[in-house]
């Protein structure tokens, strides 16, 4: 073996050192290492689950979105529904209120009409009389001599006396 | 207010003196100047006002007839009376 060039003692170290080396790293250095690599392992599977988790809640949001668009685009829709229905009705019930109040002004303008003939018929009849004794009154002053006055005097005391009575 | 009976009293004989003063005269309206044939007509139609004193006033606006005015009392006989009587009564028929 000396003429091979292997050293028994020198490999006999090397052994014993390897040895050592392994019993140290074994007891010092693997189990914490694999410790440490089943945290991370453990650390890597606990995230990707995790991410699925998150996947899944956001596939679902997706959905719910999806579904509340497709809810409120039918509220919407019926809402106009209803609106443009509100909308005809009201405009249906203005015109009708419109109309009626519009017959009560032609029926009040009409009697105001009639009231305001009918007054300047009286007012009209009223002077046409003040005219026409007026004209008479005048005609009287200029007829009336004082013999005139006098005769008309006497038929009216003698015919007024026996109307009247004690005074 | 309280009024003194005593003050309350006079005051009613003057007041009743002045309406008996006032019921002694009589005020004749009358359309032209009244002679005293005019007056005699006027008494002998109302005897009651023949006692009385009279006083006659001229105003031709009465037309004819006369207004006789005793204190509070008229008694219109004048022709303008008689038309306005005739306007109230057409006004009312219109």
């Amino acid at each position: 073996m000396e003429n091979l060039g292997i050293d028994y003692k020198l490999l006999i170290a090397q052994i014993v050192n390897f040895l050592l080396f392994f019993f140290i790293f074994k007891k010092y250095i693997a189990k914490p290492f694999f410790q440490f690599l089943q945290a991370e392992k453990k650390k890597e599977q606990e995230k990707e689950a995790i991410l699925q988790k998150a996947a899944k809640m956001e596939e679902e949001n997706t959905q719910r979105e999806k579904e509340w668009k497709t809810a409120a685009r039918k509220d919407k829709e019926k809402m106009m529904e209803d609106v443009k229905e509100q909308g005809t009705k009201v405009k249906e019930e203005m015109m009708v209120q419109a109309k009626k109040e519009a017959s009560e002004y032609v029926e009040k303008a009409k009697k105001q009409i009639k009231e305001e003939r009918m007054a300047l018929n009286k007012e009209m009849k009223e002077r046409t009389l003040d005219l026409s004794l007026y004209l008479v009154d005048k005609a009287l002053k200029n007829y009336l001599t004082d013999d005139v006055k006098k005769g008309l005097t006497e038929y009216i005391l003698k015919n007024s006396s026996k109307d009247i009575g004690n005074i | 207010m309280k009024i003194n009976s005593q003050v309350k009293e006079e005051l009613k004989k003057y007041l009743q003196t002045k309406l008996d003063e006032d019921k002694k005269n009589v005020e004749i309206v009358a359309p032209y100047p009244f002679g005293s044939e005019d007056i005699e007509m006027v008494k002998k139609e109302f005897p009651d006002i023949a006692h009385m004193e009279m006083h006659v006033t001229v105003d031709s606006s009465i037309l004819a007839g006369i207004i006789i005015k005793i204190g509070t009392k008229m008694i219109d006989l004048s022709l303008q009376g008689e038309l306005q009587s005739l306007k109230h009564t057409l006004y009312e028929i219109t």
